[in-house]
């Protein structure tokens, strides 16, 4: 059957609807993957203050609930700052933010502030990570899914890996010289 | 042109086993490394891949020139399981060194598979010792009753089985089952420069020295003068001269854009299964149009790997396993079983390394949530079964149709699951089932056939063998009709090691090449006496 003039026309505007509404929507996909997942600006890396480090520490605590080794988190927290693009601004910026913050609701440093408060402070800070808060978070609050990728995560897994364990009932973490006296025995406790 | 009369390709164990004997004697060896530096004590890379979980891209060549093309059923990444750096593989192994057995030489005579091995054991026991001494191992076969005749004491004690292993250990006793200690080259106490083992329980990468990691040697190799590693390197071809013998490597700087040329009396490929016979391959020309070696189109073929299961078990009770970084417990009782023949031998060994419950961590979990993810990993325990497998027509290496930064084709890899394999996993499913019963596990996994790994174990492609017709070289790895080309490593072997963990053989083998080389090729420039003394 020919085609008709009118039919061709308006199969063919369809035809270029739908073509463009695939190709924006896999534009859309695309900025918001980007979004969802943001990667560290490439600044020169450098040591971070003392102040900077506690800061990152006390985070660190606030986040996790607990206290830890605060020299094992603080030589994490340099090796990166100073060997890494991009983190030690990011580091500084969220100390910044941080200490902003804790100065709006307590007029004190982050580091001094109650840890009642420092908690409330990291709860804020971190997007929810379901797949809807993150959703939500890149649309809202970019800025915390950057912390959550560059922050949080790598210190959940630090500590899963090494604190974690002597939580659990072992005597240390792997990474230490722990000898050859004791692994044949049983534990201490 | 530069020149030595040595030019070894790679800068593994197997290439420094052998330029370690020949530097002795006062030869001059030059090493070509694809892959940068890598720091020896692996101290650095410790703490970056440990403490600060970060994959430093400086020991990572780019993908336009470590890469591969795989085809076939295997789904690891093959080409992560292989280290392109100086050093090569064995500055990340797991070192475990168990020896063949006398039958695993002769599967083809005594069950009906395989091929049966151009050397025995009895030939190469004392090159295992010799192994054994230059890399560092410790170990006894007083609890092993499964262990294969030696002639020469460990060098060093063994690790004691962890309280964990031991109490398994009391528990398969009573089924008739036994778990010994395990030989690792790992230094039990100081040894040959190396400290003793302080346990930081990160033995990819030990800090320290006490996994052996060929640098350990290399080190020594340069400060001799004898001996240069050219790293970031890459070997194109290997030339021929019109007497027919190797003359020269044709070489590239990484990033250079022109090629060198680099002659020796002797040349030795030892890197890798996978690259050697894409070397050889890639030599081809007008008077080898098949590659070196290919005279009957062996290069390449007889690819075989271990297929590696793990399985897993939660006891009632805690066991806390992981207080110590070498693995401690191994059985070596299912390696020549009843049924062999049917299926392969079979080597199990009670792993820590997969006792973390890392998929169980949320990144947004408190420490207290951690904590309980983690839980089960105190009363957890991993058995790993090492099956032995034999080549297959479906197994081998040839070239890809993608190409390296310099227009080169990577290797190809094409690699199958066979029905020998899936009755040697259900054998192994069944020892492993004997070692839940005996144990008392409670929830238990054991991966499906398909799920194998290689461990990493890459073995065959230019098989030893008596002649041209059926195989690439000879016991010795040189090339049958070019006197002066040899190939080392796992390359060499005639099918797997028997379930036996690869690197000691290889080790031993290339201990045993560089002796043929003193008292054969090299005899007119190699002195006398060692120049060390």
């Amino acid at each position: 059957m020919p085609l008709s003039r009118r039919r061709f026309v308006t199969l063919l505007g369809f035809g270029i609807g739908a073509l463009g509404l695939a190709v924006s929507g896999r534009s859309a996909r695309r900025a918001f993957g980007s979004l969802r997942h943001p990667t560290l600006s490439q600044t020169s890396p450098g040591a971070i203050s003392p102040d900077v480090s506690a800061t990152l520490v006390a985070m660190v605590e606030a986040m996790l609930q607990t206290t830890v080794e605060r020299t094992h988190y603080a030589s994490f927290f340099a090796f990166y700052a100073e060997q890494v693009p991009g983190y030690r601004s990011l580091y500084e910026r969220l100390a910044g933010a941080w200490n902003a913050e804790a100065n709006a609701r307590a007029r004190l440093p982050f580091t001094e502030c109650p840890v009642a408060l420092q908690r409330a402070i990291a709860d804020a800070a971190f997007p929810d990570e379901t797949a809807i808060g993150t959703a939500w978070a890149a649309l809202t609050r970019p800025e915390t899914l950057l912390s959550a990728r560059y922050f949080r995560h790598p210190v959940v897994r630090l500590f899963a890996r090494t604190d974690a364990l002597t939580l659990i009932g072992y005597e240390d973490w792997p990474g230490q010289p722990r000898l050859l006296d004791r692994y044949t025995k049983p534990l201490a406790s | 042109m530069s020149e030595s009369s040595v030019a070894i390709v790679g800068s593994g164990i197997a290439a420094v086993a052998i330029a370690d004997k020949l530097t002795r004697r006062g030869i001059d060896v030059v090493l070509f490394e694809k892959g940068p530096l890598f720091p020896y004590p692996h101290a650095p890379q410790f703490a970056e891949s440990f403490l600060y979980n970060y994959a430093n891209p400086a020991y990572q060549l780019p993908a336009d020139l470590k890469h591969l093309t795989v085809s076939g059923d295997y789904r690891p990444d093959l080409d992560a399981e292989r280290a392109m750096v100086v050093g090569g593989s064995a500055t990340h192994w797991t070192a475990i060194t168990p020896r063949m057995r006398p039958k695993d030489f002769r599967t083809r005579t005594l069950f009906g598979y395989g091929t049966d091995w151009a050397i025995d054991y009895e030939t190469l026991e004392p090159y295992y010792g010799q192994a054994e001494r230059l890399i560092g191992v410790s170990g006894t076969d007083d609890d092993n009753p499964f262990a294969p005749f030696r002639s020469t004491a460990y060098p060093l004690p063994p690790f004691a089985l962890s309280h964990d292993d031991r109490i398994l250990a009391e528990r398969l006793e009573s089924h008739g089952i036994v778990l010994h200690t395990t030989p690792q080259a790992r230094t039990r106490e100081a040894y040959d420069g190396r400290p003793g083992c302080q346990n930081f329980g990160a033995c990819a990468t030990c800090p320290i020295g006490v996994r052996y990691s060929p640098n350990h040697h290399l080190q020594r190799l340069v400060a001799t003068g004898r001996c240069q590693v050219r790293h970031n390197t890459s070997v194109r071809r290997i030339n021929i001269s019109p007497s027919g013998l190797a003359r020269s490597l044709v070489i590239r700087g990484n990033d250079s854009s022109t090629d060198e040329e680099h002659a020796a009396k002797l040349i030795i490929v030892a890197a890798g299964a996978l690259e050697v016979p894409r070397l050889l391959l890639l030599s081809s020309s007008s008077r080898h149009p098949d590659g070196l070696g290919n005279e009957s189109g062996h290069v390449g073929r007889h690819l075989v790997f271990h297929h590696l299961h793990v399985g897993s078990m939660i006891y009632k009770d805690p066991l806390f396993a992981r207080r110590v970084g070498p693995l401690t417990g191994q059985s070596d009782q299912f390696r020549d079983p009843e049924g062999r023949a049917r299926h392969g031998g079979l080597k199990v060994e009670f792993s820590s390394h997969y006792v973390w419950h890392d998929a169980a961590i949320r990144n947004d979990m408190t420490a207290k949530q951690i904590a309980t993810a983690l839980e089960p990993m105190r009363r957890k325990r991993t058995l790993v079964t090492h099956a032995e497998s034999v080549p297959d027509a479906s197994r081998y290496v040839d070239l890809s149709a993608e190409r390296d930064r310099f227009g080169d084709p990577f290797a190809h890899v094409h690699y199958s699951i066979t029905d020998f394999d899936y009755r040697s996993h259900a054998f192994a499913r069944d020892v492993f089932e004997r070692f839940v019963s005996a144990t008392k596990a409670e929830a238990v996994t054991f991966e499906d056939a398909p799920m194998y790994s290689s461990g990493a174990h890459h073995m065959g492609t230019c098989r030893m063998g008596a002649g041209i017709g059926d195989s690439v070289v000879n016991s010795f790895g040189k090339l049958h009709a070019i006197d002066n080309l040899f190939v080392a490593g796992s390359s060499l072997f005639c099918g797997c090691p028997g379930a036996s963990n690869p690197t000691l053989t290889l080790t031993a083998l290339a201990l045993r090449t560089a002796d043929y080389l003193l008292d054969v090729t090299l005899r007119d420039i190699a002195p006398a006496v060692p120049a060390d003394g």
